[in-house]
């Protein structure tokens, strides 16, 4: 299931709101038109009944409605000419008439509904007949006998305010369109406040924790904004915590430590020939006990480590390392060999990459050293960088290397690790989005481990 | 005798750096609390005061800035449980020459004490020492367990750059660039035959070489 995005939810709603809105002016203004085109029409209806009235009334004067009493509009004589009925259609095209005489028919249009359909009543009617709807006017002449009534079409009314509309649609879709559009831009604008928190948020190393500033940002962001320096004031304080914790840690693990190895490196001067071999191997275990509780130290403040980048000479820093481990060991103890013998620039955080190579080759020394050989490998592709680091020890089975990886896992055979350093490796390369692999090495016996990192660009 | 102010909270690691140092042949004075420090290091004479940080009654950087203010300059080593880079970098801001980890090797912290000495008597300057090997640049001398050892130019160049860079690889280009800036037509093969040269003089170890790093000097191997 897709998760809702509140601008879009927003966008509809708002949406569906101006539709509704539109809607509901629009019908109001469908009513008051048809009301205000129903009153012009009815008001047209009375005009040309007064205009046929006057029409009729030179005959009304002359008599001769009164003399042809019984017949009216005789086809010699109509009532009304020709060039009447004309004139009476050039002013008023949509309406038909019927003309009556003491209830008798006497004219009528010669278009429009059949006469018998017709109300003889005055008045304004409604009536039905052609399977339309029609509106009538009847009037009365000062002489009541003479009746005339004057319809028109319901169909005439529909047609003028469809056109209307048809007028009116295409500039309201347009400012439908429009308001879609600003609606949408101002949503996105508003919303590029959270866009921009969340990158300035995402841009942050992990130990930032300053907070933020609230007149930096809208007000509407403030409870966030709020809630996350509270947040950040409570990380500070752990940070800090953990921090004066693994100090302590640091000092009140090591001074008894090195009080045991001070009074060891005394025995051994002064003991006798016999003792002096037992002395140094309780060197050795102080030194075993310390290099775990670096290798704690280690791990732990990687946690807080703040992680940066820069153009890094991977091969120097490998010989940093290498030197570092090898400087105290007997030249012939372990061959070891670096490919490419130059530079190989890379954009990573050189300490952490140094912590990983450091911990990995302290690791082949200790368990690989039998094996007398130790390979470091330098690898850059376009879009990763990969160290390989191969031992000619007795490898790792395929299925204990995921749990070498992790915290105090020992291997196979019993030795002086402190079982931290494949897991502080583990660790700082996660650090620097990179990965570590363990592999058979393919050219013979051994352990390879596969150090890469990816392109900094990613 | 040189004589040595140790400053250590701790009552089992204090006497056994005590005890390990008066074998080394030093003078050395005990104390526990920052004040005492203080005031024995303005009172005394001392070679080098070695440091602890988390002293009682004046933490070892406050005691460490009033010698400083107070325009004392004897050679102070810090020796601390605190390994942090900020705290090693607040140590020598604060006037430290020296700044060690525990657990120290009580031999390195001789060899340590040794440096400032040197140093302390002017020395340090214009010589290197490793293992056996002393190079003098004022002089241009080199000598192996104190008998003078006869070097070329080209030797000499390649030596120096090893001892200064002790511990570390040291590049056949970074040699090559160093024997250059001097030598226009340096051939090849000139960095093998200065260093297969050096090796006859003062030992096949004294110097290793690694395929893909280089030459080293300093090691456990010498």
């Amino acid at each position: 299931m897709r998760r809702p995005s509140l601008s879009v939810q927003l966008y509809r709603r708002v949406l569906l709101l101006l539709a509704l809105t539109g809607l509901a002016i629009g019908s109001v203004l469908y009513m008051v038109a048809l009301r205000e085109i129903g009153r012009a029409s009815d008001a047209q209806l009375v005009n040309a009944a007064r205009l046929l009235y006057m029409m009729t009334q030179d005959d009304v004067a002359t008599g001769v409605l009164v003399r042809h009493d019984s017949v009216v509009a005789a086809d010699g004589d109509p009532l009304l000419s020709t060039q009447e009925t004309q004139a009476f259609q050039a002013s008023y095209d949509s309406c038909m008439f019927a003309v009556f005489w003491q209830g008798r028919l006497i004219a009528r249009s010669g278009w429009g509904a059949p006469v018998d359909r017709v109300p003889r009543r005055p008045g304004l009617h409604d009536f039905t007949a052609m399977g339309e709807q029609w509106r009538s006017y009847g009037m009365r002449g000062h002489d009541t006998r003479l009746l005339i009534v004057v319809a028109e079409s319901g169909a005439m009314l529909e047609f003028s305010i469809g056109r209307l509309l048809g007028e009116l649609a295409l500039p309201l879709l347009a400012l439908l369109a429009a308001a879609m559009v600003v609606l949408w831009w101002t949503l996105r604008k508003s919303l590029s406040q959270v866009e921009r928190l969340a990158s300035t948020l995402g841009a942050r190393s992990l130990s930032d924790l300053e907070p933020l500033l609230p007149e930096e940002w809208p007000r509407d962001l403030e409870p966030l904004i709020v809630a996350l320096n509270k947040l950040f004031a409570r990380l500070e304080g752990a940070y800090e915590l953990e921090q004066a914790f693994t100090d302590d840690v640091a000092h009140e693990l090591r001074t008894p430590l090195a009080a045991i190895r001070a009074q060891a490196q005394v025995l051994r001067r002064l003991a006798p020939q016999g003792l002096g071999e037992d002395a140094d191997r309780l060197v050795a275990m102080v030194d075993r006990a310390n290099a775990l509780i670096d290798g704690m130290l280690t791990l732990a403040r990687l946690n807080a480590t703040a992680v940066t980048a820069r153009s890094v000479d991977v091969h120097a820093l490998a010989a940093e390392v290498l030197a570092e481990a090898f400087v105290d060991l007997p030249e012939d103890a372990m061959g070891l060999s670096v490919i490419p013998d130059h530079i190989v620039r890379w954009r990573c955080d050189p300490s952490l990459l140094q912590i990983a190579l450091s911990a990995v080759i302290g690791n082949a020394l200790r368990h690989a050293r039998a094996g007398g050989r130790l390979d470091v490998a330098i690898m850059r592709a376009s879009d990763r960088l990969v160290v390989t680091i191969g031992d000619r020890g007795s490898g790792v089975p395929a299925a204990e290397r995921e749990r070498l990886l992790r915290r105090f896992e020992h291997g196979a055979s019993a030795s002086s690790g402190s079982g931290l350093g494949l897991s502080i490796a583990s660790k700082a390369m996660s650090l620097l989005a990179g990965s570590i692999r363990l592999e058979d090495r393919t050219d013979g016996p051994g352990l390879l481990v596969i150090l890469t990192l990816p392109s900094p660009t990613d | 005798m040189p004589r040595l102010l140790l400053a250590e909270d701790d009552c089992d690691l204090g006497p056994a750096i005590r005890r390990a140092l008066e074998l080394e042949g030093h003078a050395v004075d005990l104390f526990t609390r920052g004040d005492d420090v203080l005031a024995a290091a303005r009172g005394g004479d001392y070679d080098v005061i070695l440091l602890d940080l988390g002293l009682p009654h004046g933490s070892g950087l406050e005691v460490l800035r009033a010698l400083r203010l107070a325009r004392d300059a004897t050679p102070v080593i810090v020796v601390t449980a605190f390994d942090r880079t900020q705290q090693r970098v607040a140590g020598l801001d604060a006037g430290a020459d020296d700044y060690v980890v525990k657990p120290v090797d009580l031999e390195e912290l001789a060899a340590r004490i040794r440096s400032q000495l040197r140093r302390r008597d002017g020395r340090a300057d214009d010589s290197i020492v490793v293992g056996p090997v002393a190079l003098d640049f004022t002089g241009h001398v080199v000598t192996l367990d104190g008998q003078d050892v006869p070097l070329t130019a080209k030797e000499f160049r390649v030596l120096a750059l090893l001892m200064r860079r002790s511990r570390r690889f040291v590049s056949k280009a970074d040699l090559e660039a160093e024997l250059y800036d001097h030598d226009h037509w340096a051939e090849s093969n000139t960095v093998e035959v200065a260093i297969s040269a050096l090796r006859r003089k003062f030992g096949r170890d004294f110097i290793r070489t690694e395929r893909g790093l280089g030459y080293m000097v300093g090691g456990q191997a010498r």
